[in-house]
């Protein structure tokens, strides 16, 4: 009943409403603000990376073994050809465009549809596909492999 | 002094090389046979054996002017007739010295001679057969490779079809004058043609081209296997390999046909097998209807998940995980294709396991995203409400500053 008496008195309500104003003006400020600051922040992690996967760090990865990655629905490998060479790419058969899989004992992609072989430079051994694999640039930075790879 | 040595030098070697590469061009044959036929000498000229000259081929002495370089010539050989052509040519194709170099094969004459043109010609003596000029041409020869190429692969079924499509000269033989015009409804030819696939097999793929062939019953599936090499397998472990042995089946044209191999689709499964297997046959039938129900309905579900992807993915949302499982269901329900021909069972189920279990986890991804915009989007009430009654708020701190101002 008292805090009901102060409203009707005028003041404990003129000062919710200061305070309600002074807040709610202050967020809508921030979320005005929000997209500057995201802007001028610097773009370690985003913006200009869409075209560069991170294949991970070079331990750990033998060699003749694949990572498979994906960019936009289209699936690629990364493949460690030797010690030094690295190379990437694109899974679709240019055939009928079933996913190849990669034979590390072999060192070749095999695609599961119509027994097409490819090696390890991506060049057709076998089968029916009329082309090569698409590769994709590979950038070796420090201990980590990269993949620039074409917009989707 | 040094400069105008070098220009010399230059000079001569241009001469000298202009004189290698165009014997030809210093040959008493061009100068006469020019005259009477200008086109066969520029024909010559544009061919692949240029360099080897009219006497190359016809003997004779190029450096003697007017009929002497022909009629005092002993090595002159004219014209041959159409019996002697393929030694004719093969006195340089089968020389593994003159050949070596230009890294070709010389054993064309040999396999020539286990054709059905050669047998022809040489058991028989029929003159009819063709011979080396008549796929490749005589004076105006190509690599293989150019596309003028009387045998490069996209003329390869015109070049056949000369003597192959016409029914007079296929009646003589008892054969069919059908096969190239099939051919050209083929899936193959649709390959070449129309996806200009110049790996796409054209006669001489499946019959040999030097040693032309046609391949009896029981090397069907292998001449088709040569390609198709899953489907090989899968057909030599199926019940139909056991047939094809006993002689009561042909292989992959019992259903496939030979020339006019059409592109199979499930209302094949529907009538091919028909052809052989009656009614009573209950079980043959059976597994074919399961097969023809478990591929519609496979490719039913991957047109419908497929299609809610598209949507998904044109309301913005990141599918690129659901894109990858999709290809991956597609790339199943390809390669169940050629698993078929062993006619198991098994192999279809476990293609209908992993594709329900890839195409939920799709629908499953795409229901949660939507999910998740629906939460969003019901984010904006409270901020709608949060904006009026900061708005209100506004007009109420308004009206009481007015009111102050009043007072004062």
């Amino acid at each position: 009943m008292a805090a009901i008496n102060k409203m009707n008195n005028g003041l404990p309500r003129r000062q919710f409403l200061d305070y309600f104003l002074s807040v709610g003006l202050a967020t809508v400020l921030v979320a005005m603000l929000a997209p500057i600051g995201a802007y001028l922040w610097p773009a370690r992690k985003r913006g200009g990376a869409q075209d560069v996967i991170d294949a991970g760090p070079i331990k750990d990865w033998r060699v003749a073994n694949a990572r498979n990655f994906q960019v936009g629905g289209h699936p690629f490998a990364v493949i460690r050809i030797s010690e030094s060479e690295f190379k990437a790419y694109s899974l679709a058969c240019p055939h009928l465009g079933c996913i190849v899989q990669w034979d590390g004992p072999t060192r070749t992609f095999k695609c599961p549809c119509h027994a097409g072989v490819f090696s390890q430079d991506g060049k057709v051994v076998s089968g029916p596909p009329p082309g090569p694999l698409l590769a994709y640039e590979v950038i070796v930075v420090g201990d980590n492999v990269k993949v620039r790879v074409p917009p989707v | 002094m040094n400069g105008y040595a070098t220009e010399f030098i230059i000079v001569a070697a241009v001469f000298f090389q202009c004189g290698r590469l165009q014997p030809a061009s210093a040959s008493s044959c061009e100068s006469c046979h020019a005259e009477t036929d200008p086109d066969l000498v520029e024909r010559v000229r544009s061919s692949v054996h240029a360099q080897v000259g009219c006497h190359g081929c016809h003997g004779g002495n190029p450096n003697v002017q007017a009929e002497s370089a022909m009629f005092d010539d002993t090595s002159f050989k004219g014209k041959p007739g159409r019996k002697d052509i393929p030694e004719f040519c093969g006195g340089c194709h089968s020389d593994v010295r003159r050949m070596n170099p230009f890294r070709l094969p010389t054993d064309q004459l040999a396999h020539y001679r286990t054709s059905k043109h050669g047998e022809q010609l040489f058991g028989a003596g029929d003159e009819n057969v063709a011979v080396c000029a008549d796929c490749h041409g005589s004076h105006g020869i190509k690599r293989p490779k150019d596309p003028a190429s009387s045998v490069h692969p996209t003329n390869v079924p015109a070049t056949c079809g000369k003597c192959h499509a016409d029914a007079a000269t296929m009646s003589k033989y008892k054969l069919s004058a059908a096969h190239p015009a099939d051919y050209e409804r083929s899936v193959h030819a649709h390959a070449l043609r129309v996806r200009k696939d110049l790996s796409a097999p054209t006669c001489a793929t499946c019959h040999g081209n030097h040693g032309a062939v046609p391949p009896g019953v029981r090397q069907v599936s292998e001449v088709c296997g040569s390609c198709h090499i899953r489907e090989a397998l899968a057909f030599s472990n199926s019940p139909h390999a056991g047939a094809t042995a006993a002689g009561k089946m042909k292989a992959c044209i019992s259903c496939h046909s030979n020339h006019a191999i059409l592109h199979p689709t499930e209302d094949l499964l529907r009538t091919a097998c028909q052809d052989c297997h009656k009614p009573a046959d209950g079980k043959a039938l059976q597994v074919r209807d399961e097969f023809r129900v478990g591929f519609g309905q496979l490719r039913r579900d991957i047109s419908s998940v497929s299609d809610e992807l598209q949507k998904a993915a044109a309301r913005g949302f990141d599918v690129g995980e659901a894109q990858v499982q999709m290809e991956e269901a597609k790339t199943a329900l390809i390669a169940l294709t050629p698993a078929q021909h062993a006619l198991n069972l098994a192999d279809l189920s476990k293609v209908q396991r992993e594709n329900s279990n890839r195409l939920d986890q799709i629908r499953q991804s795409i229901r949660e995203k939507i999910m998740s915009e629906g939460i969003r989007r019901l984010m904006f009430v409270p901020i709608i409400l949060f904006l009026l009654a900061l708005s209100i708020s506004c007009a109420a701190k308004r009206a009481e500053v007015d009111q102050n101002h009043g007072r004062d």
